[in-house]
């Protein structure tokens, strides 16, 4: 389960002060699809943030698989997001010069999970991701496509509960977009996690079980099965 | 995450920035390669002097002089000087004038308690040396001293000493007087040609007991032309030569030899009486000292030097390191929101400061000790060393010198890891 209560983020300070989300409700059940729907500048993004815990609201509450975030520690907060999230970027945000193999390994390794039990996990998320056969080729020389199936073996090789994916697709061509939203989700189905995808692809929103709209930093409606809203 | 990972993961980077980590290794490595050069050759110089000690003193003597001045200022005085009649011009001083010893002075410090014996090598200018069949060739006779290490190429010198006739030859004499070695020499004769002070002369005949080897260093210069007799030989040449002048029974210095002296406590007390009385006295401790402490002066100078390129590269390692955070904006960015801690965002980059540190500590000393060793004959004749050797590299040196420069650019990448540890992963994940 996540829950927003009244949450706002403000940007700056004063004068310069920029509110980009305000008093956010939101409850959205585990075990979903979810899109994030909005135009640029809307918010998505900062939305995300916070659910991951990369930033933290200026008021407000968020629960997410029953931590409090506003009351987690900094250490607690790293813990949160490298055991219990997986992140896929727009830009990919694979390490160009380290092998697929050492790209998947990155979030194990912050787990500090022993050696011996990163090999199989490693393989199985390169594997799922259709990458086996690159596991020993530098990330830089993969396609873009291939790119961001990596960063997904990355997303998911700890098991995550819930993947946080920012515009997955916003980088690649339609039919490769299409592919990977495809492979998210059948990992989701097969992972049996929480998804959230910021889009905007209605394709890719029609999808999704849940459809969130944010408009100018507020819900505008939210759509789909499960969702319960304001 | 384990300490393992980080450390893989920054050799990693480290291996991917080639060419700047050995650049900034460069310069730590000239540091290392001073700081090596300058240990080694400190411990050469003061192997050098405790081998200089060992070889001309003998540490349960002590060197006496009429006065304390023989050891320190030389010269008595460069101004004129009441005339006493102990008052002697010394060769070796250049001239100056210098008070000397006398029979008097000998049997006063033979009498002080705790005193063994005195010693007093009579050195003696002889004619010329030779040998049937063989030219004639300078040299001096000195009395042997059973206390000093000597160090034989051939024979031997028994424990009650040299016969009034037996002589410890010199290695340099050998092939002049037609020996083929050391060892065809033993036993055979040679004769040695005294000339008065006042005209006379006498031929003594020797029998060759034992043949120095040449010596390693370069106090005992004159070892090499001096033949060593037993102590009543020395003095009757002595007596012999500087019959009737102003040199009879006059010594610059005398050995004085303390019972149980290498007990240091027995050492220093007869020290401070002889010094009582007025007389100078050294004991091999004090000479050690002096050379020690000169080799040490400069061996201070060569490592403020050292520490000044340490300075120099210590500011290459914050800079290579600071651009390494800011080309890798991202991936910090990226370790940071995949919940890397703060912490281990900083050991990531002080380990690859460390690594940086370590190559160019290696490359330095490595470097250090590959010239030195080749170098090492080349110096050590260029400034007579003998057999010695000037650069001694110690293992534990260098190996503390390598974790020295690992801490110092360990040091330097404190503040770039602290700007690393500190990017807010949002900001650095949208720089493109
Ligand atoms: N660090 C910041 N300081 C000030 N304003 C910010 C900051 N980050 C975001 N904003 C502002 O907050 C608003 C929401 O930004 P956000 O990145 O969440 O938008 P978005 O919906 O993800 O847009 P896009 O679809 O273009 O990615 C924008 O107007 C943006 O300018
Ligand atoms: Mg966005």
């Amino acid at each position: 389960m996540i829950e927003l209560e009244d949450v706002s983020k403000v940007y700056g300070k004063k004068d310069t002060a920029f509110t980009a989300l305000k008093h956010i409700n939101l409850t959205l059940p585990d075990n979903k699809t979810i899109a994030v729907i909005g135009k640029s500048g809307s918010g998505k993004s900062t939305f995300l943030h916070l659910l991951g815990g990369l930033d933290r609201p200026s008021s407000g509450s968020i629960r997410i698989n029953n931590h409090r975030l506003e009351t987690l520690s900094k250490k607690q907060m790293d813990h949160y997001r490298s055991r219990e999230l997986g992140f896929v970027f727009q830009s990919f945000f694979i390490e160009a010069n380290q092998t697929c193999y050492q790209n998947v390994a990155l979030p194990l390794e912050i787990n500090a999970l022993a050696v011996t039990a990163r090999r199989r996990l490693i393989e199985d998320a390169l594997a799922k991701v259709e990458l086996a056969d690159k596991i020993k080729s530098p990330a830089g020389t993969l396609s873009g496509g291939q790119k961001q199936r990596l960063a997904i073996a990355r997303a998911i090789v700890t098991n995550p509960k819930v993947i946080l994916a920012d515009e997955p697709t916003g980088n690649l061509d339609s039919a490769t977009g299409d592919k990977v939203i495809d492979l998210l989700f059948d990992l989701y189905r097969s992972q049996g996690s929480t998804l959230i995808i910021v889009t905007h692809d209605s394709d890719i929103a029609n999808r999704c079980d849940i459809r969130v709209f944010i408009k100018d930093g507020q819900i505008d409606k939210v759509e789909g099965t499960g969702g319960d809203g304001e | 995450m384990k300490f393992r990972d980080i450390l893989r993961r920054s050799g990693r980077s480290i291996k991917q920035a080639k060419v700047r980590t050995l650049l900034t290794a460069a310069a730590l490595a000239v540091g290392g390669f001073t700081l090596s050069v300058t240990l080694a050759a400190a411990n050469g110089a003061n192997a050098y002097g405790a081998k200089l000690i060992d070889t001309n003193f003998d540490p349960s003597s002590l060197i006496v002089a009429k006065s304390e001045s023989t050891f320190t200022s030389g010269p008595v005085s460069n101004k004129p000087q009441p005339y006493s009649g102990s008052l002697a011009s010394v060769g070796i001083l250049r001239g100056h004038l210098v008070k000397e010893l006398n029979q008097k002075d000998l049997q006063k410090l033979a009498s002080i308690n705790g005193v063994e014996s005195v010693f007093e090598p009579y050195t003696t200018t002889v004619r010329y040396v030779t040998r049937s069949g063989a030219g004639k060739y300078t040299g001096s006779v000195e009395a042997y001293n059973p206390a000093i290490t000597h160090q034989f190429v051939a024979g031997s010198v028994k424990s009650s000493g040299l016969t009034a006739n037996q002589v410890v030859l010199p290695n340099d004499y050998l092939s002049l007087l037609h020996f083929k070695n050391g060892q065809a020499a033993l036993g055979q004769t040679l004769s040695v040609n005294l000339l008065q002070t006042l005209g006379g002369t006498q031929t003594r005949t020797f029998t060759i007991a034992a043949v120095l080897t040449s010596p390693s260093t370069l106090i005992s210069g004159n070892i090499n032309t001096t033949l060593l007799v037993n102590a009543s030989t020395a003095k009757s040449t002595y007596d012999f030569v500087n019959r009737g002048t102003v040199n009879a029974n006059r010594f610059l210095l005398a050995t004085v030899k303390v019972k149980d002296g290498t007990n240091q406590a027995k050492l220093s007390a007869v020290q401070s009486v002889i010094e009582k009385y007025g007389y100078g006295a050294e004991s091999a401790k004090n000479a050690q000292a002096l050379i020690t402490q000169i080799v040490n002066v400069l061996q201070i100078v060569i490592i403020v030097f050292g520490l000044i390129t340490l300075i120099a590269s210590f500011f290459g390692v914050v800079n290579t390191q600071y651009i390494s955070v800011l080309e890798r904006t991202r991936e910090i960015g990226l370790m940071k929101a995949l919940g890397m801690s703060s912490r281990n965002v900083s050991n990531l980059f002080i380990v690859e400061a460390a690594w940086i540190g370590g190559i160019g500590a290696v490359i330095g000393s490595g470097l250090a000790i590959i010239a030195g060793t080749a170098l090492n004959p080349w110096i050590s004749k260029q400034i007579s060393f003998g057999n010695s050797r000037l650069l001694i590299f110690h293992a534990s040196q260098i190996i503390g010198l390598i974790i020295f420069l690992i801490i110092v650019a360990v040091i330097a990448g404190l503040l770039p890891a602290r700007k690393a540890a500190k990017l807010d992963p949002i900001e650095a994940l949208r720089s493109e």
